[in-house]
């Protein structure tokens, strides 16, 4: 605990105090945001409770999907320590080619006639296009470059990003493909625990749920999960010890895009239209994702995914709305004497934890004071904003994820 | 011809901008090539002339302006920027607030270029120190995924305030090139077509030579930059931070810096890309922009001038190479020349045809010249970083090693 007479040392820093305003700011912003929230709701202007239960579900499946690709990032980082940009495109392949088996079924009946068994079908035929598609490209572009410096593979991998959805784009065209409408009998709203759930959105998570399990008792429980386990950990001497490194670090890719794979399928069964741009976006947040959850820990990943998928839902709708309440001025002028003290209290403990709740508190009291009252515009488009300022945050805040990095000493950075 | 080349006896020697006699000559023979070549009408000379090749390298220098920024933050002082376009547009929509007149639903301010372009400059610095303290924190990929967010920030603000970038899909027309002193006649005009100095020149003719003035101040500049002091501290970031640090270089104040020169750089590019232009969307300052310029550094040779300019002609100079490639072999097809063999590999004549893959007009399946041109850019990108590291760079230092030897290997 630092004392006052410690403080003379006192130095200002250009670093931590810009810091420390982002994070006052983001405070103020969450807290003002939810608290509106909450106090429209009340009023009555906010979201009815159906709707936001849609919202919480929404978010569950979609964040179930972002963790299942984050977990290929992960798992590329952990033991190869760059970021496999062209994931995504290998998400996006696996969907490209499930919608054409499904397309297929679809004409000829299956698709109605025998739902379970064509989806398994479209399962696996998606899980073995990105496998193929991952496995290849280690070989063609990164396994070349395996020694050169982690930036090289970054730039290398944003290559074969365009490449893939290029080469897509070229062979199936630049139209939407929507993927045929699952029966009505899996479309119904089920009711568990008081929610309304589409049959879908169930299955999208009992996929993931099943997938989940499975990998993590690939990577737990056998041996070649124990040899990527090895590799990630240290490369020479996962050599030394026998371990054939560049078959595991295949493994690692084939294992990574069977799971982006399944999230292709849980792509098309949430949102059915797929197209060759697919892949980039949910790219990108499943990478957040997996920076959320702390990098190369896997469980991390599935966690990461689902905070995040719960962000995008919520986000925008409740916490960006939210912010069009005005804080009243009785509960502004608390705020501001509330602000002080603490900040007084953060001042003798030295403590920026303390200090950025008392920046936010006394921004709340002006807030309130001066009759603040945001109203964004296009609200539902701000969801890819929502996942970056989320994945800067995070970056800034905690690099190491909620749940912490996994990775060996050198790939720390 | 005294002595040896690379033999230097003092400092000064050693630090000046062109030590060897080859770098001199070269240099005078590059310049003279660079004026001499817009001119088409002068007798005995017949360079590019009028002709749409010369839009394009009009293009290449202002890329070269932003590349030599790029170069300075990624490649000397080694912080992997994904955000490039970000701070072009930022300077172009700088500009264009200021430059342009005011629309009905758009701001501007009418103000003369030389406030507006050094302006574009420097408001993309301020946000470019803005972004400083991040990069403080975060290093290498984590750095890169930062700057990537700024993109796509950016382009949802581009997208949603039509006040400053105009509609969606349209955009809004940029001020002329023109260089007046109030909001009078302008003085010097970049714009329209007419003599200098006796010689009729077309508009894009008098833009490469403003453009081919300002590359070379700003690489000046930055080669200046590299060599003194800031160089030496980015040099030293880049290449082991934590040692940099212990030898007292302050590591927020040169990385700071870092990023508003090159900010710097790419708000001056982004401005004159767009007034060159006359009009861009708000959905042009995208990631393959960004990542572009990466291409342009990585193919180039990262962390040098030379480089970096060759890099900036081969990637920008390539997809206007594809397209007339892909023209000429669907002329070949049509005509049933030589090489017709060759071309029915390539262009798509039907729509159930196996093998072509590029069809000519946009409609249908198959590439479209654009598309086919960002494949070849991924393929480019990763064939260069397999085979060649350094770069083009790399490439002409083995070229000359091999002449300075020869007839000898050693």
């Amino acid at each position: 605990m630092t004392t006052v007479a410690e403080r003379t040392d006192f130095r200002f820093n250009w670093v931590d105090s810009f810091l420390l305003a982002m994070r006052i700011g983001a405070i103020f912003v969450v807290a003002w945001g939810v608290i509106g929230a909450l106090a429209l709701g009340v009023a009555g202007e906010g979201l009815t409770g159906s709707a936001w239960k849609d919202l919480v579900v929404a978010g569950i499946a979609q964040g179930a999907m972002y963790g299942l690709i984050a977990l290929g990032y992960s798992m590329v980082y952990g033991v190869l320590g760059f970021i496999n940009f062209a994931h995504g495109e290998v998400f996006m392949a696996g969907a490209i080619v499930g919608f054409f088996v499904a397309d297929r079924f679809f004409t000829t009946g299956m698709w109605e006639s025998n739902f379970v068994v064509a989806i398994l079908v479209v399962l696996v035929a998606a899980v073995a296009t990105s496998t193929i598609t991952a496995v290849l490209v280690e070989r063609v572009a990164y396994r070349p470059l395996r020694n050169a410096p982690r930036l090289i593979p970054l730039i290398t991998s944003i290559g074969v990003s365009f490449f893939l959805q290029n080469a897509v784009l070229g062979l199936v065209g630049p139209a939407v493909k929507t993927y045929p409408q699952p029966p009505a009998w899996l479309a119904a709203k089920v009711s568990i625990l008081g929610l309304q759930i589409e049959g879908t959105k169930i299955l999208v998570i009992l996929i993931a749920v099943i997938s989940m399990v499975a990998l993590w008792l690939f990577v737990e429980r056998t041996k070649t999960g124990r040899a990527m386990r090895a590799v990630a950990e240290d490369k020479e001497i996962a050599a030394l010890m026998g371990i054939d490194v560049d078959r595991t670090i295949v493994t690692t890719f084939a294992v990574g895009g069977a799971m982006a794979g399944v999230a292709g399928i849980m792509w098309a069964l949430i949102f059915r239209g797929v197209s060759f741009v697919t892949g980039f976006l949910p790219g990108i947040k499943a990478f957040t994702a997996a920076v959320l959850g702390g990098i190369g820990n896997l469980v991390g990943a599935m966690a990461g995914g689902l905070l995040l998928g719960l962000f995008e839902a919520l986000g925008p709708n409740v916490v960006l709305r939210g912010l069009r309440w005005r804080i009243p001025l009785g509960a502004g002028l608390v705020l501001l004497v509330l602000g002080v003290l603490v900040g007084v209290l953060a001042w003798r403990r030295g403590r920026v934890a303390i200090a950025s709740v008392a920046g936010a508190l006394l921004l709340g009291g002006v807030a309130g004071v001066g009759g603040w009252s945001i109203v964004i515009p296009g609200l539902t488009q701000l969801k890819d904003v929502v996942a970056f300022s989320a994945l800067v945050l995070v970056l800034i805040f905690k690099p190491t994820g909620v749940l912490g990095e996994q990775l060996a000493e050198e790939d720390r950075a | 011809m005294r002595g040896r080349p690379n033999l230097f006896t003092s400092y000064e020697e050693e630090m000046r901008l062109f030590p060897t006699t080859t770098k001199r000559v070269m240099l005078v023979v590059a310049l003279v090539l660079a004026v001499l070549l817009p001119l088409g009408q002068l007798p005995g000379l017949r360079f590019l002339g009028d002709s749409d090749w010369l839009i394009i390298i009009d293009r290449a220098l202002i890329f070269g302006i932003a590349a030599l920024g790029l170069n300075l933050l990624t490649g000397v002082s080694g912080q992997v920027s994904l955000g490039h376009s970000f701070f072009m547009a930022v300077g172009a929509y700088t500009a264009v607030v200021l430059g342009a007149d005011a629309g009905r639903t758009v701001w501007g301010l009418g103000l003369p270029m030389w406030i507006w372009l050094p302006a574009a400059g420097i408001v993309a610095a301020v946000l470019g120190i803005l972004v400083a303290p991040t990069a403080v924190r975060v290093r290498g990929l984590y750095l890169a995924f930062v700057t990537l967010g700024l993109v796509f920030i950016g382009l949802h603000l581009w997208r949603s305030v039509e006040a400053v970038a105009g509609k969606p899909g349209t955009g809004r027309p940029w001020p002329a090139l023109e260089l007046a002193l109030w909001k009078g006649d302008p003085i010097i005009s970049f714009a329209s077509a007419g003599p200098w100095f006796g010689i009729e020149l077309s508009a894009q003719a008098k833009s490469y030579f403003f453009f081919l003035f300002l590359l070379i101040v700003f690489a000046l500049l930055a080669k200046n930059l590299m060599r003194t002091r800031p160089g030496r501290a980015w040099a030293a970031i880049r290449d082991r931070d934590i040692a940099a640090e212990v030898m007292g270089v302050n590591m927020f104040r040169w990385k700071t810096q870092a990023f508003a020169v090159s900010s710097f750089y790419a708000g001056v590019a982004g401005a004159l890309f767009a007034a060159f232009l006359g009009r861009v969307i708000p959905e042009s300052w995208d990631l393959l922009l960004a990542v572009e310029f990466i291409a342009i550094i990585l193919i180039g040779g990262a962390g040098t001038i030379t480089g970096t300019l060759l890099g900036t002609v081969f990637v920008v100079l390539t997809p206007r190479i594809v397209e007339a490639v892909t023209f000429w072999m669907a002329e070949e097809l049509a005509n049933q020349g030589t090489f017709a063999w060759l071309a029915d590999l390539f262009i798509r004549k039907s729509p159930d045809d196996l093998l072509g893959f590029v069809s000519t007009d946009a409609a249908g399946p198959g590439l479209s010249i654009f598309q086919l041109n960002v494949v070849l850019f991924g393929v480019l990108i990763i064939v260069f970083l397999i085979a060649e590291p350094l770069g083009l760079y790399g490439i002409w230092i083995r070229v000359r090693n091999y002449w300075k030897g020869w007839p000898f290997t050693y």
